[in-house]
């Protein structure tokens, strides 16, 4: 014999769909795919802006701490690694490595072009250390603002020279 | 970065936004972003609370800030709140995917619908099975009432459409959703 189910009510459909709408999201605040997209939206917005067209990199690290510059960047250096993004949306991998002074290194474009990069305090809006990753933001003597972004688990490279007296070992200018 | 300047100070409903400077393809990728921080757990929570899944409503909620993105333009025409907008598409984004599950339980027969696997919830596990059996239009009626606490008119809004048409799909989709409920019953 079929077992028969008494109908649901309008107040018992109107308890489920109450428990349904006090469903809190618990998930993430943005999304990785649209921050990737729009990013990349953002560096094609400002073609002109090549770093290919620069000698001379500062990367400022300012938002990483209250603390030593060195101790800052040894603290990056040792935690993250990167992509340098440009504004025209090229990407370059870059991984940080200590340095005696924390202060200075080289940085090779894909065509070879190769810019010294000096660190300056506060020049950064975003903590490149943080543990979701973050925007860091490169300053070239032209005054272009190109980025640096670090995803979780991301594994791109900025090496940095042993010595920061270096000057450009040369420029496609 | 150049934040444009947008209307931070996000109600539930807003007056329609002044959208910023616009570059050559409509809006500045800056001037969306701000909109997309502002509004993406509201439109994903919305998502979540329809579907029931979190990976799903992630998803869906990611495709709908890129339609959004590439439809900017035209919203500037449409005299729409932002967030009565980003639901729309939102709500046409989960259709699409309702959709193609009927679809899917059509060819293959009375497949499960879609695995909720957030938590153990049995009364939650109970109702989001029969509510993806409804048709799509009223998965939306049933979820922007119920599930979003919107007004008639509000949903009217959000899915273009006379204030009738949502009263009378609303009551529709609430005498299918009991029979699924039922049915569901004597199933187990």
């Amino acid at each position: 014999m079929k077992r028969t189910a008494p109908t649901i009510t309008n107040k018992q459909l109107d308890e489920l769909l109450a428990q349904a709408h006090q469903r809190q999201w618990a998930g993430p605040d943005n999304s990785p795919e649209i921050n990737h997209y729009l990013k990349g939206l953002t560096m094609k917005s400002q073609p002109n802006r090549l770093l290919s067209h620069s000698a001379l990199i500062l990367l400022g690290i300012g938002a990483i701490g209250g603390g030593s510059l060195a101790a800052a960047v040894t603290h990056t250096i040792m935690s993250r690694s990167a992509v340098l993004i440009t504004q025209d949306g090229t990407e370059y991998n870059v991984e940080l490595l200590e340095t005696p002074d924390g202060a200075s290194g080289t940085f090779v474009t894909n065509d070879g072009s190769t810019f010294d990069i000096d660190i300056v305090d506060q020049e950064v809006t975003v903590d490149v250390n943080s543990p979701q990753g973050g925007t860091s933001t490169v300053i070239l003597d032209n005054g272009m603002t190109p980025s640096i972004s670090t995803d979780p688990g991301q594994t791109a490279s900025f090496k940095i020279d042993q010595s920061n007296d270096e000057k450009p070992s040369e420029s496609d200018e | 970065m150049t934040q444009a300047a947008w209307n931070t100070t996000q109600p539930a409903e807003p007056a329609k936004e002044q959208l910023p400077a616009t570059n050559c393809s409509g809006t500045t990728p800056e001037a969306f972003d701000v909109i997309y921080r502002q509004h993406f757990t509201a439109i994903a929570g919305y998502l979540y609370r329809r579907t029931g899944n979190q990976d799903l409503a992630e998803d869906i909620a990611a495709d709908t800030f890129l339609a959004a993105w590439k439809a900017l333009p035209r919203y500037q025409s449409t005299g729409v709140p932002i967030r009565s907008w980003l639901l729309r598409i939102a709500t046409n984004k989960a259709n699409a995917v309702a959709r193609r599950d009927r679809i899917r339980r059509r060819v293959f027969g009375r497949i499960p619908v879609r695995q909720q696997t957030d938590k153990a919830d049995d009364v939650l596990d109970w109702l989001y099975p029969a509510l993806a059996r409804l048709r799509p239009q009223h998965q939306s009626v049933v979820s922007l009432v119920h599930l979003e606490g919107l007004s008639i008119e509000q949903v009217a809004r959000v899915l273009n459409l006379p204030e009738g048409t949502v009263k009378s799909r609303l009551h529709r989709a609430r005498a299918i959703l009991k029979h699924e409920l039922t049915c569901q019953g004597e199933n187990l």
